[in-house]
């Protein structure tokens, strides 16, 4: 069990002319839950490769507890690390690969098997314990992996976007199993993924990251509920937020968002934007929370429905030519080619600069 | 309509010489054509090692397949040369060579593919240029270099030379084999807490071992087969490899027919173990050259 804390990390690996990882300062307390979110080439893989140890940054430096690992080689820094492609040992039983982390410890053969078979059987491989990784699927390669991770009992497990291998079916099963895992571990889990629904469910705490920085930190609510800029606002949630670009526009006493598709009543919006109309922003809005009535204030022709069951979302253009996704009951009856109004509730609305993208406080309702 | 008909034969024609089993047939003409060129001395060596030792030199060809097996040149070759002593002193060296180069090759290799440090990629092209350097260009300066070193007419020297060539090309073979196995093993293993000497004992090791095969066998028959250095390093007769010795036996007797008929037997018996061990290795050796055609 040990807190990890990132100061001011960066690394550029050799021949790349951008940084992996930029100025990365991260701190995760113990016993969280803290996963590592962004698009492929984000720094996500690195900045967990170099808790682990198997990158060393350029600059800043990494605590594992109370211990600063800069320069400590793998071996010794105490992380499990679960791999992509599990990267089991082929040439030993699922009993040698749990086994392996023992054996370089120095335990007796005995010991090591008893470990390894109580393991085998907290995963449910009792069973399959002397046979090859080459004869297992996938999910219990996965578990094999997990097993090799849990039977030293490290400070920190690290996981490089283990479930991407997996069926939809198994990868829904092993969410759950990893939540339990670690809730029974108390331990502290670092885990990558580029899937947003991944993030969401798993982490105490998510870190949101693009370009090799890090853009966003905060429960899976804040970081749906208040993103910090553009990026992180896209980036989470399906389908993705919608974005109207415009400028503030007081007028009649009520503040308008005007766009060259779309204009738009803006109630008690922020003073101190309305007074400026240079200035470019952004209106976002998640699909699910604006909401069809007859009497809303933009007008949306149907592209597109998308039935998911639980969801519908529909797709549609208002006469100007504006694209809006919009999350509607499941149960109503549309069809494409209806015209329908529908109103984004103040406590809806994200405002953000359109220049650098940061968001603009939130709509006060 | 007759024009029509004539256009359609033409192109069915076309199509028909395309067609896949045609090329197939093609292909496979030119490939038993090149077997046939290639395989063509060792056929005759062996024809000719079992023709009577009379009609050795004849020239009609009625006679190039033995009417019976006549093994008499087999014998007479057994019999009055040394063949089995320089075949043991050639087992020697081969064997010797062959520990010798995979030792030094297995961990360069990996430290070539795999490690990060100063002159790598200097390390790698001088390796392969080392190779391309034909042996003769060698011979003079390696031999002073031995006869300073008082080494020459020794095994050990022999040994070291045949390293020479046979280092640098099992290191290639291993380079290639090593890039297929995934790093992820590795980082595995150094997480899992073992050290680097512990990763490659552990993991890497017993996942090369069809690669340390290719590559021993590759290094078994060069040293095996390696004539101009054994010609010129080793003088006394009892020292001579297989190779060495029958030239050496065969070329200082008169060449009348019954020594020719024992020269191809000779041949046959010392390139046996070649043979053998190619035929048992065939396919990691494939798989170390696909390897090294496809990545390399």
């Amino acid at each position: 069990m040990a807190k990890i804390e990132l100061q001011n990390i960066s690394k550029t690996y050799p021949r790349e002319a951008k940084p992996a990882v930029q100025d990365l300062t991260l701190h995760i307390p113990d016993g969280q839950f803290v996963v590592l979110l962004g698009p492929s080439g984000c720094g996500k893989s690195t900045t967990l490769r170099m808790i682990a140890g198997l990158e060393e940054p350029d600059s800043g430096e990494i605590k594992i507890g109370e211990l600063r690992v800069n320069g400590v080689p793998p071996q010794r820094r105490d992380t499990a690390f679960v791999f992509q492609n599990y990267a089991l040992y082929p040439h030993m039983t699922v009993a040698q690969n749990i086994g392996f982390p023992l054996k370089m410890r120095g335990l007796s053969a005995q010991a090591i098997r008893q470990r390894a078979e109580e393991t085998g059987r907290v995963l449910g491989l009792e069973a399959l314990l002397d046979r090859y990784p080459g004869q297992l699927s996938g999910g219990e390669r996965q578990r094999v992996a997990l097993g090799r991770a849990i039977v030293r009992d490290p400070a920190v497990f690290l996981f490089d976007e283990p479930l991407s291998n997996l069926d939809a079916q198994l990868r829904g099963d092993m969410r759950v199993e990893l939540v339990h895992l670690q809730r029974r571990l108390r331990a502290t889990f670092v885990f990558v993924t580029h899937d947003q629904v991944e993030a969401m469910t798993l982490a105490d705490v998510i870190a949101v990251m693009s370009t090799g920085v890090l853009q966003q930190l905060g429960t899976p609510e804040q970081i749906y509920q208040q993103p910090v800029n553009l990026f992180v606002a896209g980036f989470i949630g399906s389908p993705r937020m919608n974005f109207i670009e415009g400028n503030l526009i007081a007028q009649d006493g009520m503040t308008f968002l005007k766009s060259d598709l779309l204009e738009l009543p803006v109630r008690k919006c922020l003073p101190d934007l309305a007074a400026n109309p240079q200035a470019r922003i952004i209106l976002g809005f998640r699909p699910e929370d604006a909401q069809l009535t007859p009497t809303g204030e933009v007008e949306l022709k149907l592209e597109l429905i998308e039935a998911l069951g639980s969801q519908k979302f529909i797709y549609g253009r208002t006469s100007q030519g504006q694209q809006l996704v919009v999350g509607v009951d499941p149960k109503s009856h549309l069809a494409v080619g209806d015209v329908v109004n529908l109103t984004i509730p103040p406590d809806g609305m994200h405002f953000f600069d359109a220049e650098t993208g940061t968001r603009l406080s939130r709509h006060q309702a | 309509m007759s024009a029509l008909t004539t256009k359609e034969t033409t192109s069915s024609t076309v199509s028909w010489l395309r067609s896949p089993q045609v090329k197939a047939m093609w292909l496979t003409l030119i490939a038993m054509l090149a077997i046939l060129v290639i395989t063509f001395p060792f056929v005759w060596i062996l024809l000719s090692s079992l023709r009577s030792v009379e009609n050795f030199l004849s020239l009609d060809l009625r006679d190039a397949l033995p009417r019976s097996l006549d093994f008499t040149s087999y014998r007479l070759a057994l019999q009055r040369s040394d063949l089995f002593l320089w075949m043991g002193n050639s087992l020697f060296v081969a064997v010797l060579t062959t520990c010798l180069s995979l030792l030094v090759s297995a961990p360069a290799a990996f430290a070539l593919t795999r490690l990060r440090f100063r002159g790598k990629d200097a390390a790698s092209i001088i390796l392969v240029l080392s190779y391309a350097v034909p042996s003769i260009m060698l011979a003079i300066p390696l031999l002073v270099l031995l006869v300073k070193m008082r080494l020459n007419n020794s095994f050990i020297g022999l040994i070291l030379v045949h390293a020479t060539f046979t280092i640098p090309f099992t290191s290639w073979i291993l380079q290639d084999f090593y890039r297929s196995i995934p790093t992820d093993l590795e980082e595995a293993g150094y997480i899992d807490g073992a050290s680097l000497v512990r990763v490659l004992w552990h993991i890497i090791l017993p996942l090369s071992i069809p690669g340390l095969l290719a590559a021993g066998a590759y290094s078994f028959i060069l040293s095996w087969n390696e004539f101009l250095f054994a010609l010129i390093l080793l003088n006394s007769y009892d020292s001579f490899t297989a190779p060495v010795g029958v030239h050496a036996y065969f070329t200082a007797r008169g060449a009348d027919e019954s020594m020719w008929a024992q020269l191809m037997a000779a041949s046959v018996i010392v390139s046996l173990p070649s043979v053998l061990l190619f035929a048992y290795f065939q396919r990691y050796l494939i798989a170390g050259f696909l390897k090294g055609a496809v990545k390399g």
